[in-house]
């Protein structure tokens, strides 16, 4: 043993794992093994990360879904810990291939997708969007996933749309947007994170705005969680919230008469790490004529899609999370699956294409927006 | 203005469980008036629903059936049930409370005829079952319910007064009318001197815990559930079934901590899910199901005997460290998802899951408090402090119990005491109410014998033919009545005996139950309450040497009771009426030892107004106080506590002396005679031994030799000079290892040196086998020794640490049970993490204490008389019983002085009649009996004259046994006849199988008891003939016994120096062997006679001797056996 490396690793997980008595709940509760696949062995990691040893696997698999520390009795902050292990490799310079591949395409264009600058407000094209650096009362921060993603350009258009109609004030950064960190604070890249995240804060407090609006769950958690612990003040809400108080405030109207089956699809994001799986269920329980039928994982104990941690920039072979997923939703009898994360988004509506699964996929913006007067 | 009838300070106990109920008793014994207010509509508390005891397996209701009508045949209390404290004005001395009571709706003119409850047409849940058997909107609790009557649950009821509609159909099948709807609720204010609030505890509701699936599936259940199940009058009449579906489970899974020592929930040890989740798997074990397995994550074996059954479950039982992720049900099965140390994942089918749901302050706790006007700790229960560890934060207000956090049995009757003593301090006028007896009956003519036979549940029913026992009991002479219980010991079943020898004009009553030890003088008192000689009374020990221990064989075991019944019917047909004799008592107490124990029992009882002496070895008081920083699991400085305990022992009037010893002690109950080293003499009527125990003197790991190796205790002492920055504490240093078992404080300890040395910048690994963090604040250390860093890893429990672990003088090497992986880990210092060893005392022996298995001091019943020793007037305080803490030991200091206390009070003590007597015209004055007696206490000149002097007498008998006058000299109840037709009984039918054996009372009765108590099995040819010492047995007997052509004979007692009559079972000794020449000479094999020493402890010595003397007896020939009345003709005398 030594005690060194045991020093390093024990401040680098911030000491989250050591009170942890090694129950196993959380290498059991892990979703990947549901699809028969080996799961993380968390409290493995753990066990090692308590007492310096060398972590042989698994860090990288961790889709954060936090469902693990749902049922942990000493209720540790394993995705910390992770994380934590996560700069070690990353340190040692033992992160995998792709994933520094990704970090260096947010240092050179903002975005872990290789997409251009230039690109990343295209999905506005044709629409009203104010640019919010001229001051604004809400701030929509857009994010890499939906913005570099074709097919969430209609959700984004639809959530906008819903905007104006409101009359709300609120704009975008239009391409001077960047990531928002949580690919590179998932890659344990400490220090450019650091500098990342200083200079959006200061991106944003220059607009002005109230209230930062982020479409994407895991946005809306790094900004709530991390950059608060940096100093940042402004009020976050993720989009589904945000709809949610207009909806209850009678600021969006609605058609008569929306009917047929639905499903909800909760994110982790959403559900697990922020304790709101109620906004999406709020924004359908306007419409008294849809059936909702709950998936046998749903609201905190809902199955993660598989793409959070920075899965989506790492290939896995075999079955994915979000295969697993759409059979279940497909079991519950729904025409469509709702969701309010574009990773969700991407992996169900792929799944869904891939095993032949005729099921809609759409963001509860989309949905909303349908409906609108 | 007093409302009772007596001039008695009273005291407000809150709560009639286990602990309120011996609070009362210790309360009510000592002179003063107690109202006991209970929420429930009986007392008895969880208690009365258990089945069984861990780690003894007594029938749970059984043992504490006998307190609870105690506390309501007491005039001293008065109990209220379906009752609430609502308001407390006033302070300490001089309290006034009000009381609400709900209306009862059923008078004390019920019969518990049960007519009511088939009349009624409302179903509802019973709660006492746990909702899983139901009852009626009238109904009692549970058959043993105290105080008696039924109730009416008037929610559930069709009236609703005063409205009425016309179902009544209970008052038109009820006799006596004892149903009245005309009840309203009372409101009762009442002057208390004190207060003791004994609440107890609540289970989590398993359903918040939503990955063990409880709410959605029936056969998942929690261990309380199941509890209810395994009872022979639960809802389903002891047979362990899948509520699904009715059928027998195969494969049962128990998990323990649901709720525990979670974050989520509780997160503190809920302490007593352990022993009780081990103790059902070893029922269900019992019951037939070959598979059953047990996560856990420490195993929590902390007391005494608690790793012994452990260790003795795992033949059976599978262990696995882990804890379930998902519990679900899929098609037939309940499917279970976990993680194991070696790092596989196991999805496993089970038919059945058992949840060990958390202990919770108890429902009204919090408004208990504000009525009160105490605080809570943060963990919803009591708050307390080390020191007082049954004080609240207002004076005069105590607690006692769960009621300041999750204990076991034991523990809570040990605080009850200890509150008691404290609550007593206020109680100035104390009176004993009691009512004349009834007029005495006429015992004159032919013996009429009733006989009342007990299933004791399934415990004896299970196994015996009650049935047939009964009809074969019935053809005997003399009996005129014979009646079957469910429970016999049951208030009700008492008050029915009571009418029943009226009725039937009964002058002998035998009932067929359990040990005699245990249940011997509830029974007595009954016949007196009728007003029947309570020495007209025998009993038949047919669970504890029948049922138990041949639970295979139901016919021998069947043939065995009608002899055992049989026995005891013969003997009854002889009894004569005695007198018990009454003795002064010394108004004063000793304590031996000034320790913490030592020190609280002084203050206690000084301060209720006894003289005390406390005698302490060295020069200060404190013991190994004195060596302590800190006394965890507290966060208290041991000099604070011990200033604070001299505090109040100065402030006291006790007697402090210091560099004293006690060189000896003489005397018995109410009348000790003590001489100090220093020449003074003392006389007192009760000793409180707080010896302590010594600290385990390691060899371990080179200590002694190398300076890098110390102990806990070393370490204690040193933490200002510590040197290097690498720590290894080994713990189980001289414990849990063969016979010695877990010390209990350690764990504790050992987690605060942890943080300690963490604290000071030191790297700390820790070696575990399992961490016993199982008192209040101690998870939160573990937790807090987590997060500093602390290194936690364990080794395998099978082993001692020094078997695991290799030291080679700069680092260590090991296996890490946790991530199964060798290792080695640097360390610049080694901490043996010690516990306690026995201290063998020659006042020990003076006074006859028995030891336990491994050496401390034996208590008189492990749950319900921790801390009174089986020698009348001798109490138990601190780790002379056994290794405990610092608040444990203050604990029980404060309840010896308890019991010390109500001892005294009475100024009086009565002692059975069992003294010889002299027939002086058949003696001849030859003194031989007076040569042989122990105590000296037969005076006489040769030839000329020759007297007893009844207060020296212990009753032995040896004296009897050595007289060889006919006639001359006789022990009353357990006369040459009544051994006689006792032996005439067991030989009746097919005596060439059978085994005499004779028992004496202390040890090899016990030891037979306590074979049965742990369910050794043994072949069922014994028969148990109970006298006081071995020494009463004599040539006549032995040959007697031989002249009718028995397998064998043995006698049997206390090992050589644990005799409780001084020597006397030297005599037996030496006059066995003669005997066994005797035989020889006559050519009887001498080997069918044999001697054999059992301790109470020795249940299972006891048992193996039997197998062996079973066997011997099969290996002779008939003819062997059956010649042995012809060789041995002549000299048998009748």
């Amino acid at each position: 043993m030594d005690d060194a490396r045991w020093e390093k690793v024990v401040n680098l997980t911030g000491f989250n794992g050591n009170e942890c008595y090694q129950c196993g709940v959380c290498t059991a509760t892990c979703p990947l093994g549901y699809m028969g696949e080996e799961t993380i062995d968390a409290r493995n990691l753990i066990r090692r990360a308590q007492i310096g040893l060398d972590v042989t696997s698994g860090i990288w698999n961790c889709s954060t879904c936090k469902l693990c520390e749902q049922s942990c009795p000493r209720q540790v902050n394993i995705v910390n810990v992770i994380r934590g292990l996560r700069q070690f490799e990353f340190e040692e310079r033992k992160a995998p291939d792709k994933i520094v591949a990704m970090l260096w395409d947010i240092y050179e264009n903002g975005n872990p997708w290789g997409g251009k600058k230039s690109d990343r407000s295209k999905w506005a094209d044709g629409l009203e969007v104010k640019d919010a650096e001229k001051g604004t009362e809400v701030l929509l921060y857009v994010g890499c996933d939906a913005a570099y993603n074709k097919d969430l350009h209609p959700a984004l258009r639809s959530l906008a749309k819903l905007l104006n109609k409101a009359g709300i004030d609120y704009g975008t950064l239009g391409n001077k947007e960047m990531c928002c960190g949580e690919p590179v604070r998932n890659a344990g890249e400490a220090y450019y994170l650091d500098d990342l995240v200083k200079e959006n804060i200061s991106m944003f407090e220059k607009t002005g705005a109230k209230t930062v609006v982020a479409f994407s769950p895991h946005c809306k958690n790094m900004f709530e969680k991390y950059y608060r612990d940096m100093g940042f003040k402004i009020d976050v809400k993720h989009y589904s919230e945000f709809l949610s108080d207009l909806v209850k405030e009678g600021k969006i109207g609605f058609k008569e008469g929306r009917s047929g089956k639905i499903t909800i699809h909760d994110p982790c994001y959403l559900s697990r790490y922020d304790g709101g799986d109620e906004s999406i269920r709020e924004i359908l329980g306007t419409f008294p004529g849809l059936e909702v039928k709950e998936m046998e994982m749903s609201g905190k104990n809902s199955l993660c899609c598989g793409g959070g941690g920075n899965r989506m920039f790492i290939d896995f072979e075999g079955k994915r999370l979000s295969d697993f997923r759409m059979e279940q939703a497909r079991d519950t009898g729904a025409e469509t699956v709702i969701t309010a994360c574009p990773v969700c988004n991407m992996n169900l509506s792929d799944s869904g294409k891939t095993n032949g699964i005729n099921l809609k996929v759409k963001e509860v913006a989309e949905f909303l927006e349908e409906s609108v007067k | 203005m007093r409302r009772g009838r007596s001039m008695a300070d009273k005291v407000l106990v809150i709560g009639g469980g286990i602990a309120g109920i011996q609070a009362s008793l210790d309360l009510a014994e000592s002179g003063a008036e107690v109202l006991l207010v209970e929420k429930s509509a009986s007392i008895g508390g969880k208690m009365a629903a258990l089945d069984k005891n861990f780690p003894t397996f007594d029938c749970s209701i059984c043992i504490e059936a006998p307190k609870m009508s105690d506390v309501t045949h007491n005039k001293n209390i008065t109990v209220l049930t379906l009752a609430e404290l609502t308001e407390v004005k006033g302070e300490e001395g001089n309290f006034e409370v009000t009381i609400n009571q709900k209306p009862r709706f059923v008078t004390d003119a019920c019969t518990r005829c049960d007519l009511c409850v088939q009349a009624c047409p409302q179903l509802r849940k019973n709660e006492f079952d746990a909702g899983v058997g139901a009852r009626k909107a009238i109904y009692t609790p549970f058959s043993q319910a105290e105080p008696g009557p039924y109730l009416i649950d008037i929610e559930s009821c069709l009236n609703d007064p005063p409205n009425y509609i016309a179902c009544g159909r209970c008052t038109d099948v009820c006799g006596p009318e004892a149903i009245d709807f005309n009840m309203g609720p009372t409101v009762i204010k009442e002057k208390v001197v004190s207060i003791i609030a004994s609440t107890g505890f609540d289970l989590l509701n398993a359903s918040l815990l939503p990955e063990f699936g409880y709410s959605s599936d029936p056969d998942i259940l929690t261990s309380y559930e199941l509890e209810r199940m395994l009872n022979a009058s639960g809802p389903t009449d002891g047979e362990v079934i899948k509520p699904s579906n009715g059928k027998h489970p195969e494969k049962v899974l128990f998990v323990l901590c649901a709720g525990s020592r979670d974050n989520r929930f509780v997160p503190y040890c809920s302490r007593t899910c352990c022993m009780y989740s081990i103790k059902e798997a070893s029922q269900l074990v019992d019951h037939g199901i070959r598979d059953v397995t047990v996560l856990y994550m420490d195993i929590r074996a902390y007391g005494k005997g608690f790793d012994e059954l452990y260790s003795r479950s795992q033949k059976d039982v599978r262990y696995i460290r882990s804890r379930p992720a998902s519990v679900k049900r899929k098609g037939d099965s309940i499917v279970v998802r976990y993680a194991t140390d070696d790092g596989s994942l196991k999805e496993e089918n089970y038919d059945m899951v058992v949840l060990a749901t958390a202990s919770i302050p108890s429902k009204g706790t919090g408004e208990l408090a504000n009525v009160l006007g105490v605080e809570l700790s943060e963990d919803g229960f009591f708050k307390n402090e080390v020191e007082d560890p049954v004080s609240t934060t207002r004076e005069g207000i105590f607690v006692a119990g769960c009621a300041s956090g999750p204990k076991d049995i034991p523990d809570s009757v040990t605080e009850a005491g200890a509150a008691s003593s404290k609550a007593l301090k206020y109680v100035r006028d104390k009176e004993w109410i009691e009512e004349p007896p009834p007029p005495p009956l006429d015992v004159s003519g032919e013996p009429r014998i009733g006989v009342f036979l007990c299933d004791c549940g399934s415990n004896i029913a299970g196994v015996v033919n009650v049935k047939e026992v009964e009809e074969e009991i019935r053809k005997r002479p003399n009996v005129v009545y014979v009646e079957e219980n469910k429970y016999t010991c049951a208030g009700s079943t008492q008050d029915s005996i009571v009418e029943k020898i009226k009725e039937n004009k009964l002058n002998r009553v035998v009932v067929g139950a359990c040990s005699p030890k245990t249940h011997g003088v509830t029974f007595q008192r009954v016949c007196s309450r009728a007003g029947l000689n309570p020495y007209l009374f025998e009993m038949a020990n047919v669970r504890n040497m029948d049922s138990w221990v041949h639970k295979n064989e139901k016919v021998p075991a069947t043939e065995k009771a009608v002899d055992i019944v049989n026995m005891a019917v013969s003997k009854a047909r002889l009894l004569t009426p005695m007198d018990d004799i009454e003795f002064p008592v010394v108004r004063a107490g000793i304590v031996i030892g000034g320790g913490p124990a030592g020190m609280a029992a002084a203050t206690s009882l000084s301060n209720m107004g006894i003289e005390t002496h406390l005698i302490e070895k060295s020069g200060e008081v404190g013991g190994l106080l004195n060596s302590i920083d800190t006394v965890s699991p507290s966060t208290v400085k041991g000099r604070e506590v011990l200033a604070k305990l001299d505090h109040d022992l100065k402030k006291s009037s006790a007697t402090v002396h210091t560099n004293t010893t006690v060189k000896e002690i003489t005397g018995f109950v109410g009348n000790f005679s003590v001489t100090l080293s220093d020449g003074e003499k003392m006389e007192a009527g009760a000793i409180i031994m707080a010896t302590g125990a010594d600290p385990y003197q390691p060899t371990e790991f080179g200590y002694g030799n190398d300076p890098k190796v110390v102990t806990s205790l070393d370490l204690e002492k040193n933490y200002s000079k510590l040197e290097g920055d690498k720590y290894a504490i080994m713990s189980c240093i001289g414990s849990r290892n063969g016979e010695k078992g877990c010390s209990r404080f350690c764990c504790s300890t050992m987690l605060q040196q942890a943080i300690d040395l963490r604290e000071r910048g030191k790297t700390v690994r820790v070696f575990y086998k399992d961490i016993r963090a199982y008192e209040r604040n101690a998870e939160n250390l573990y937790k807090k020794a987590g997060e500093m860093g602390v290194q936690f890893f364990r080794y395998d429990p099978l082993n001692t640490a020094d078997q695991a672990i290799e030291f080679d003088g700069s680092s260590l090497t090991f296996v890490d049970e946790l991530s199964s992986t060798k290792m080695k880990a640097p360390a610049d210092h080694l901490v043996l993490n010690i516990g306690l060893k026995p201290k063998d005392e020659e006042i020990f022996s003076q006074l006859k204490l028995s030891r336990d298995m491994e050496g401390f001091l034996l208590e008189v019943h492990p749950k319900l008389g921790p801390v009174e020793a089986a020698v009348q007037g001798v109490f138990l305080a601190g780790t002379v019983q056994g290794p405990k803490g610092v608040k444990e030991s203050i604990s029980q200091g404060y309840a010896t002085a308890a019991k010390a206390a109500k001892l005294l009070f009475r100024g009086k003590i009565s002692k059975e009649p069992i003294i010889p007597q002299i027939d002086q015209k058949k003696c001849v004055k030859c003194l031989r009996c007076a040569d042989v007696c122990p105590y000296g206490a037969i005076k006489g000149e040769r030839g000329k004259w020759i007297e007893l002097v009844p207060a020296a007498c212990m009753g032995c008998g040896n004296c009897v046994a050595e007289c060889n006058i006919e006639g001359a000299i006789s022990m009353p109840n357990f006369t040459d006849s009544q051994i006689m037709t006792q032996i005439d009984a067991a030989t009746a039918e097919k005596p060439d199988e059978k085994l005499v054996v004779f028992a004496c009372n202390w040890c090899s009765y016990a030891g037979a008891d306590q074979a049965g108590i742990s369910k050794i099995q043994y072949p069922p040819s014994a028969r148990v003939i109970r006298t006081m010492c071995s020494s009463r047995i004599s040539q006549k007997l032995v040959m007697y016994a031989f002249s009718k052509n028995p397998g064998a004979v043995l006698v049997t007692g206390c090992h050589i120096n644990d005799c409780h009559y001084i020597d006397a079972n030297e005599y037996t000794e030496k006059r066995v062997e003669r005997w066994r020449h005797f035989l020889e000479a006559k050519n009887v094999n001498p080997e069918r006679l044999q001697l054999w020493w059992v301790s109470a402890a020795e249940g299972n010595r006891f048992a193996s001797k039997i197998r062996e003397m079973d066997a011997l007896i099969k290996s002779l020939s008939r003819e062997e056996i059956t010649s042995t009345e012809t060789k041995l003709k002549g000299v048998v005398r009748r």
